[in-house]
Protein backbone atom coordinates (compact mmCIF):
# COMPACT_ATOMS: atom_id res chain seq x y z
CA UNK A 1 0.00 0.00 0.00
CA UNK A 2 1.31 3.48 -0.97
CA UNK A 3 -0.12 5.36 1.99
CA UNK A 4 0.51 9.53 1.93
CA UNK A 5 -0.61 11.49 5.46
CA UNK A 6 -0.41 15.29 5.51
CA UNK A 7 1.27 15.70 8.68
CA UNK A 8 2.60 19.57 7.82
CA UNK A 9 1.53 22.12 10.06
CA UNK A 10 -1.61 23.08 8.69
CA UNK A 11 -1.79 25.99 6.43
CA UNK A 12 -4.42 28.31 8.04
CA UNK A 13 -2.15 28.98 10.55
CA UNK A 14 0.86 31.57 9.10
CA UNK A 15 3.35 32.58 11.69
CA UNK A 16 1.15 31.87 14.45
CA UNK A 17 -2.21 34.05 12.73
CA UNK A 18 -5.04 32.19 11.77
CA UNK A 19 -5.97 32.41 8.00
CA UNK A 20 -8.51 31.45 5.27
CA UNK A 21 -6.92 29.09 2.76
CA UNK A 22 -7.91 26.16 1.24
CA UNK A 23 -11.39 24.66 2.71
CA UNK A 24 -10.68 20.97 1.91
CA UNK A 25 -7.54 19.69 3.03
CA UNK A 26 -5.93 16.77 1.62
CA UNK A 27 -5.49 14.54 4.89
CA UNK A 28 -4.67 10.89 3.72
CA UNK A 29 -4.10 9.19 0.12
CA UNK A 30 -4.20 5.56 0.04
CA UNK A 31 -3.57 3.87 -3.44
CA UNK A 32 -3.46 0.08 -2.92
CA UNK A 33 -0.42 -1.75 -4.35
CA UNK A 34 -1.31 -5.54 -3.71
CA UNK A 35 -4.83 -6.05 -2.16
CA UNK A 36 -6.00 -6.07 1.81
CA UNK A 37 -9.13 -7.14 3.60
CA UNK A 38 -8.81 -3.55 5.73
CA UNK A 39 -8.05 0.07 5.31
CA UNK A 40 -8.08 2.05 7.94
CA UNK A 41 -7.62 5.78 8.01
CA UNK A 42 -6.71 7.46 11.25
CA UNK A 43 -6.25 10.59 13.07
CA UNK A 44 -2.52 11.40 13.72
CA UNK A 45 -1.07 14.96 14.23
CA UNK A 46 -0.27 17.89 11.88
CA UNK A 47 -2.89 18.54 8.95
CA UNK A 48 -3.66 14.94 9.66
CA UNK A 49 -5.28 16.12 13.38
CA UNK A 50 -9.17 15.46 12.66
CA UNK A 51 -9.57 17.05 15.83
CA UNK A 52 -9.47 20.93 13.83
CA UNK A 53 -11.64 19.83 11.17
CA UNK A 54 -15.45 20.64 11.01
CA UNK A 55 -16.49 17.83 8.93
CA UNK A 56 -14.41 15.06 6.88
CA UNK A 57 -15.26 14.45 3.24
CA UNK A 58 -13.62 10.64 1.45
CA UNK A 59 -13.33 9.78 -2.72
CA UNK A 60 -13.37 6.40 -2.84
CA UNK A 61 -12.69 4.59 -5.89
CA UNK A 62 -12.75 0.75 -4.70
CA UNK A 63 -13.03 -2.99 -6.07
CA UNK A 64 -13.48 -6.20 -4.22
CA UNK A 65 -11.96 -9.36 -5.56
CA UNK A 66 -15.19 -11.43 -4.44
CA UNK A 67 -17.15 -13.16 -6.63
CA UNK A 68 -20.07 -14.20 -4.97
CA UNK A 69 -23.71 -12.98 -5.80
CA UNK A 70 -23.69 -10.20 -3.79
CA UNK A 71 -19.74 -8.74 -4.08
CA UNK A 72 -18.60 -5.66 -3.56
CA UNK A 73 -20.96 -3.82 -0.95
CA UNK A 74 -18.21 -1.49 0.60
CA UNK A 75 -18.70 -1.24 4.85
CA UNK A 76 -17.27 1.70 7.19
CA UNK A 77 -17.47 1.58 10.66
CA UNK A 78 -16.53 4.61 12.80
CA UNK A 79 -14.03 4.58 15.91
CA UNK A 80 -13.96 1.05 15.69
CA UNK A 81 -17.59 0.59 16.49
CA UNK A 82 -18.23 -2.58 15.12
CA UNK A 83 -22.09 -3.39 17.31
CA UNK A 84 -24.36 -4.92 15.86
CA UNK A 85 -27.05 -2.29 14.98
CA UNK A 86 -24.34 0.16 16.01
CA UNK A 87 -25.37 2.25 12.76
CA UNK A 88 -28.96 3.56 11.81
CA UNK A 89 -29.38 3.13 8.37
CA UNK A 90 -31.67 4.31 5.28
CA UNK A 91 -30.46 3.39 1.52
CA UNK A 92 -32.04 4.17 -1.88
CA UNK A 93 -30.12 2.58 -4.78
CA UNK A 94 -31.34 1.54 -8.57
CA UNK A 95 -29.87 -1.59 -9.81
CA UNK A 96 -30.25 -0.83 -13.50
CA UNK A 97 -33.71 -2.46 -13.07
CA UNK A 98 -35.61 -1.29 -10.36
CA UNK A 99 -35.14 1.05 -7.33
CA UNK A 100 -35.00 -0.44 -3.75
CA UNK A 101 -34.91 0.93 -0.82
CA UNK A 102 -34.57 -0.29 3.01
CA UNK A 103 -34.35 1.49 6.63
CA UNK A 104 -32.19 -1.47 8.91
CA UNK A 105 -29.69 -1.49 11.59
CA UNK A 106 -26.64 -2.86 11.21
CA UNK A 107 -22.75 -2.87 12.07
CA UNK A 108 -21.50 -0.73 9.56
CA UNK A 109 -22.19 2.48 7.14
CA UNK A 110 -23.15 1.63 3.98
CA UNK A 111 -20.92 2.88 1.31
CA UNK A 112 -22.18 1.78 -1.51
CA UNK A 113 -22.44 -1.85 -4.15
CA UNK A 114 -19.97 -0.82 -6.70
CA UNK A 115 -17.61 -3.19 -8.27
CA UNK A 116 -16.44 -6.82 -7.12
CA UNK A 117 -14.76 -9.72 -9.20
CA UNK A 118 -17.26 -10.52 -11.53
CA UNK A 119 -17.33 -7.43 -13.05
CA UNK A 120 -15.51 -6.12 -16.26
CA UNK A 121 -11.39 -6.42 -15.75
CA UNK A 122 -10.38 -2.91 -14.58
CA UNK A 123 -13.72 -1.96 -13.75
CA UNK A 124 -13.90 0.41 -10.04
CA UNK A 125 -16.81 1.67 -8.50
CA UNK A 126 -17.12 5.50 -7.31
CA UNK A 127 -18.30 6.12 -3.59
CA UNK A 128 -18.09 9.72 -1.89
CA UNK A 129 -18.74 10.17 1.45
CA UNK A 130 -19.93 12.95 4.01
CA UNK A 131 -19.25 13.16 7.17
CA UNK A 132 -20.41 15.99 8.88
CA UNK A 133 -19.58 17.72 12.06
CA UNK A 134 -16.78 14.89 13.52
CA UNK A 135 -16.36 16.69 16.97
CA UNK A 136 -19.67 18.06 17.56
CA UNK A 137 -21.48 17.01 20.26
CA UNK A 138 -24.34 15.57 18.14
CA UNK A 139 -25.18 12.69 16.76
CA UNK A 140 -22.43 11.73 13.70
CA UNK A 141 -24.19 11.53 10.65
CA UNK A 142 -22.76 10.26 7.20
CA UNK A 143 -24.15 10.95 3.72
CA UNK A 144 -23.05 8.69 1.52
CA UNK A 145 -23.83 8.62 -2.68
CA UNK A 146 -22.34 5.88 -4.84
CA UNK A 147 -22.29 4.48 -8.42
CA UNK A 148 -20.51 1.01 -9.94
CA UNK A 149 -21.17 0.19 -13.46
CA UNK A 150 -21.60 -3.50 -14.34
CA UNK A 151 -21.99 -3.68 -18.34
CA UNK A 152 -25.11 -1.39 -17.62
CA UNK A 153 -26.37 -2.87 -14.90
CA UNK A 154 -24.59 -2.40 -11.46
CA UNK A 155 -25.72 0.18 -9.09
CA UNK A 156 -26.41 3.78 -8.16
CA UNK A 157 -27.54 5.41 -5.12
CA UNK A 158 -27.26 6.88 -1.77
CA UNK A 159 -27.67 6.81 2.10
CA UNK A 160 -28.11 7.94 5.19
CA UNK A 161 -26.41 6.77 8.24
CA UNK A 162 -26.02 7.60 12.05
CA UNK A 163 -23.83 6.36 14.58
CA UNK A 164 -25.54 5.39 17.80
CA UNK A 165 -23.90 2.26 19.15
CA UNK A 166 -26.26 -1.03 20.60
CA UNK A 167 -25.46 1.30 24.57
CA UNK A 168 -27.59 4.49 23.46
CA UNK A 169 -25.36 7.12 21.90
CA UNK A 170 -22.24 5.26 23.59
CA UNK A 171 -20.64 5.91 20.19
CA UNK A 172 -22.47 8.91 18.84
CA UNK A 173 -21.03 11.77 20.58
CA UNK A 174 -17.32 11.41 20.87
CA UNK A 175 -15.10 12.53 17.87
CA UNK A 176 -14.51 10.28 15.04
CA UNK A 177 -10.49 9.67 14.82
CA UNK A 178 -10.69 6.14 12.68
CA UNK A 179 -12.64 4.73 9.80
CA UNK A 180 -12.13 1.62 8.86
CA UNK A 181 -13.18 -0.03 5.54
CA UNK A 182 -13.81 -3.59 4.15
CA UNK A 183 -16.29 -5.61 1.89
CA UNK A 184 -19.46 -6.62 3.66
CA UNK A 185 -19.82 -9.01 1.25
CA UNK A 186 -16.60 -10.38 1.57
CA UNK A 187 -13.52 -10.25 -0.18
CA UNK A 188 -10.29 -7.79 -1.08
CA UNK A 189 -9.81 -4.41 -1.75
CA UNK A 190 -7.61 -5.18 -5.53
CA UNK A 191 -4.68 -3.14 -6.10
CA UNK A 192 -5.55 0.09 -7.51
CA UNK A 193 -8.12 0.58 -4.92
CA UNK A 194 -7.62 4.55 -4.07
CA UNK A 195 -9.31 6.65 -1.37
CA UNK A 196 -8.57 10.04 -0.36
CA UNK A 197 -9.45 11.88 2.53
CA UNK A 198 -10.29 15.46 3.13
CA UNK A 199 -10.47 17.76 6.17
CA UNK A 200 -13.31 19.75 5.76
CA UNK A 201 -12.83 23.93 7.85
CA UNK A 202 -15.44 26.28 8.17
CA UNK A 203 -14.59 29.47 8.15
CA UNK A 204 -11.87 30.49 10.41
CA UNK A 205 -11.57 34.44 10.55
CA UNK A 206 -14.49 36.98 11.06
CA UNK A 207 -15.23 37.75 7.25
CA UNK B 1 -5.04 30.41 -4.85
CA UNK B 2 -7.74 28.61 -3.08
CA UNK B 3 -10.14 26.35 -4.86
CA UNK B 4 -12.75 26.22 -2.26
CA UNK B 5 -12.92 28.63 0.08
CA UNK B 6 -15.16 28.92 3.24
CA UNK B 7 -16.96 32.06 2.48
CA UNK B 8 -18.79 32.34 6.15
CA UNK B 9 -19.83 29.55 9.01
CA UNK B 10 -23.19 30.35 11.08
CA UNK B 11 -23.17 28.34 14.20
CA UNK B 12 -26.48 28.86 16.12
CA UNK B 13 -25.87 29.70 19.97
CA UNK B 14 -29.53 30.36 20.33
CA UNK B 15 -32.59 29.26 18.42
CA UNK B 16 -32.90 31.29 15.53
CA UNK B 17 -35.63 31.67 12.44
CA UNK B 18 -33.78 32.03 9.51
CA UNK B 19 -30.09 32.07 8.35
CA UNK B 20 -29.38 35.07 5.27
CA UNK B 21 -26.16 34.54 3.37
CA UNK B 22 -25.61 38.29 1.61
CA UNK B 23 -22.06 38.43 1.04
CA UNK B 24 -21.58 35.85 -1.62
CA UNK B 25 -18.27 36.76 -3.52
CA UNK B 26 -17.18 36.29 -6.93
CA UNK B 27 -17.01 32.48 -7.48
CA UNK B 28 -18.78 29.95 -9.81
CA UNK B 29 -20.67 28.14 -7.86
CA UNK B 30 -21.32 27.97 -3.98
CA UNK B 31 -21.78 25.19 -1.55
CA UNK B 32 -23.74 25.10 2.22
CA UNK B 33 -23.15 22.56 4.01
CA UNK B 34 -25.51 22.48 6.79
CA UNK B 35 -26.18 20.82 10.51
CA UNK B 36 -29.99 21.27 11.46
CA UNK B 37 -32.69 20.64 13.93
CA UNK B 38 -36.36 22.70 13.52
CA UNK B 39 -38.36 23.57 17.13
CA UNK B 40 -41.07 22.33 14.93
CA UNK B 41 -43.30 20.45 17.54
CA UNK B 42 -45.12 18.79 14.35
CA UNK B 43 -45.99 15.02 14.71
CA UNK B 44 -43.34 14.06 12.03
CA UNK B 45 -39.31 13.44 12.50
CA UNK B 46 -38.72 16.67 10.09
CA UNK B 47 -39.47 19.83 8.63
CA UNK B 48 -38.87 20.55 5.09
CA UNK B 49 -35.88 23.27 4.38
CA UNK B 50 -37.30 26.43 1.98
CA UNK B 51 -34.65 28.65 0.20
CA UNK B 52 -35.69 31.61 -1.22
CA UNK B 53 -33.42 34.00 -3.42
CA UNK B 54 -32.76 37.77 -4.03
CA UNK B 55 -31.24 39.88 -6.73
CA UNK B 56 -30.04 43.04 -7.56
CA UNK B 57 -30.36 44.11 -3.65
CA UNK B 58 -33.68 44.06 -3.72
CA UNK B 59 -35.54 41.58 -1.01
CA UNK B 60 -35.62 37.85 -1.70
CA UNK B 61 -38.23 36.61 -3.97
CA UNK B 62 -41.49 35.06 -2.13
CA UNK B 63 -43.52 34.69 -5.40
CA UNK B 64 -44.54 31.65 -7.04
CA UNK B 65 -41.64 31.41 -8.45
CA UNK B 66 -39.75 27.69 -7.53
CA UNK B 67 -40.36 24.53 -8.60
CA UNK B 68 -38.82 21.43 -7.02
CA UNK B 69 -38.10 17.72 -7.95
CA UNK B 70 -37.32 15.21 -5.66
CA UNK B 71 -36.07 11.53 -4.97
CA UNK B 72 -36.39 9.86 -1.53
CA UNK B 73 -36.22 6.74 0.40
CA UNK B 74 -37.80 7.05 4.09
CA UNK B 75 -37.41 5.23 6.95
CA UNK B 76 -40.56 2.61 6.43
CA UNK B 77 -38.47 0.97 3.38
CA UNK B 78 -40.35 2.94 0.91
CA UNK B 79 -39.32 5.08 -1.68
CA UNK B 80 -40.71 8.12 -4.20
CA UNK B 81 -40.48 11.19 -6.85
CA UNK B 82 -42.29 14.23 -6.53
CA UNK B 83 -42.33 17.43 -8.51
CA UNK B 84 -44.00 20.70 -8.32
CA UNK B 85 -44.00 23.98 -9.70
CA UNK B 86 -45.31 27.88 -8.47
CA UNK B 87 -44.14 27.07 -5.26
CA UNK B 88 -42.98 29.95 -3.13
CA UNK B 89 -39.85 28.59 -1.96
CA UNK B 90 -37.49 25.41 -2.85
CA UNK B 91 -38.63 23.30 -0.32
CA UNK B 92 -36.17 20.71 -1.50
CA UNK B 93 -32.69 22.73 -0.82
CA UNK B 94 -32.57 20.16 2.63
CA UNK B 95 -34.07 18.87 5.67
CA UNK B 96 -34.33 19.39 9.75
CA UNK B 97 -34.89 16.63 11.90
CA UNK B 98 -37.67 18.05 14.39
CA UNK B 99 -38.38 17.85 18.18
CA UNK B 100 -39.74 14.57 17.77
CA UNK B 101 -36.15 13.27 17.13
CA UNK B 102 -33.97 12.77 20.24
CA UNK B 103 -32.03 15.46 21.38
CA UNK B 104 -28.70 14.48 19.90
CA UNK B 105 -29.94 14.06 16.69
CA UNK B 106 -29.41 16.44 13.51
CA UNK B 107 -30.31 16.37 9.54
CA UNK B 108 -27.14 16.26 7.26
CA UNK B 109 -27.30 18.52 4.06
CA UNK B 110 -25.26 19.31 1.13
CA UNK B 111 -26.96 22.25 -0.69
CA UNK B 112 -25.23 22.93 -4.30
CA UNK B 113 -25.95 26.60 -6.30
CA UNK B 114 -24.68 26.57 -9.59
CA UNK B 115 -23.59 29.51 -11.60
CA UNK B 116 -24.99 32.09 -9.31
CA UNK B 117 -23.69 34.99 -10.49
CA UNK B 118 -24.91 34.56 -13.79
CA UNK B 119 -26.97 36.91 -15.07
CA UNK B 120 -28.60 35.02 -18.15
CA UNK B 121 -29.82 31.98 -16.36
CA UNK B 122 -32.68 30.41 -14.33
CA UNK B 123 -30.31 29.17 -10.81
CA UNK B 124 -30.42 25.81 -10.40
CA UNK B 125 -29.87 23.86 -6.80
CA UNK B 126 -29.06 20.55 -6.53
CA UNK B 127 -29.04 19.12 -3.04
CA UNK B 128 -28.78 15.65 -0.97
CA UNK B 129 -29.63 14.90 2.93
CA UNK B 130 -30.62 13.03 4.88
CA UNK B 131 -32.60 12.91 8.54
CA UNK B 132 -30.43 11.85 11.64
CA UNK B 133 -33.66 9.87 12.65
CA UNK B 134 -34.06 6.64 10.91
CA UNK B 135 -36.99 3.75 11.38
CA UNK B 136 -40.22 5.81 10.62
CA UNK B 137 -42.43 6.80 7.47
CA UNK B 138 -41.53 10.46 8.03
CA UNK B 139 -37.67 9.87 7.74
CA UNK B 140 -35.82 10.71 5.10
CA UNK B 141 -32.64 10.47 2.73
CA UNK B 142 -33.25 12.14 -0.60
CA UNK B 143 -31.26 13.65 -3.51
CA UNK B 144 -33.40 16.66 -5.14
CA UNK B 145 -33.31 19.83 -7.04
CA UNK B 146 -35.03 23.07 -7.36
CA UNK B 147 -34.79 25.92 -9.86
CA UNK B 148 -35.54 29.64 -9.16
CA UNK B 149 -37.14 31.23 -12.30
CA UNK B 150 -35.61 34.62 -12.65
CA UNK B 151 -32.19 35.07 -14.25
CA UNK B 152 -31.21 38.02 -12.52
CA UNK B 153 -27.80 37.09 -10.98
CA UNK B 154 -28.38 35.76 -7.07
CA UNK B 155 -26.82 38.00 -3.94
CA UNK B 156 -28.71 36.54 -1.08
CA UNK B 157 -30.42 34.02 -0.31
CA UNK B 158 -32.27 32.67 3.12
CA UNK B 159 -32.96 28.96 4.28
CA UNK B 160 -35.66 28.73 7.02
CA UNK B 161 -37.85 25.91 7.63
CA UNK B 162 -40.72 25.24 5.98
CA UNK B 163 -42.58 24.96 8.92
CA UNK B 164 -41.62 28.79 10.06
CA UNK B 165 -40.74 26.95 13.19
CA UNK B 166 -36.62 28.29 14.17
CA UNK B 167 -33.57 26.32 13.86
CA UNK B 168 -32.56 24.35 17.10
CA UNK B 169 -29.11 26.19 18.35
CA UNK B 170 -26.56 24.03 17.89
CA UNK B 171 -27.53 24.00 14.11
CA UNK B 172 -24.59 24.77 11.84
CA UNK B 173 -24.44 26.50 8.40
CA UNK B 174 -21.40 26.70 6.46
CA UNK B 175 -21.23 27.96 2.77
CA UNK B 176 -18.31 28.06 0.35
CA UNK B 177 -17.40 29.26 -2.95
CA UNK B 178 -15.85 27.51 -5.43
CA UNK B 179 -13.51 28.58 -8.09
CA UNK B 180 -13.12 28.15 -11.65
CA UNK B 181 -10.03 27.58 -13.77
Amino acid sequence: MAETINTATPDYIVDGVLTDGEAWVPLITNVLTGTATTITLQSTTGANDWSQYQDLKMIIYARDDDTGTYGGYLGLQLNNCTDTGGYNINRCYADGSAVNSLNFFNQYIPAGIIADGNQTANDFGASIVDLFGINSGRAKSVYSQWAGDDGGSGTVGFSGTTLRGTTPYYYSTPSITEIDMYWISGGDFVAGTRVDLFGILPRMVTA
Amino acid sequence: MAIIEAIETVYMEEDTASVTFSSLGSYEHLRVKMVTKSRSGSSNYYDSMNIRFGTGGGAVDTGTNYSIIQMYATGSSSHAAGAGTGQTAIYTAGISDSLKSDAIYYSTNVLDILDYANANKNTTVQSRYSTGTFGSSTTYTMIAGGVWDNTGAVDKFTLLNYSTANFERGSEFTLYGIKSS
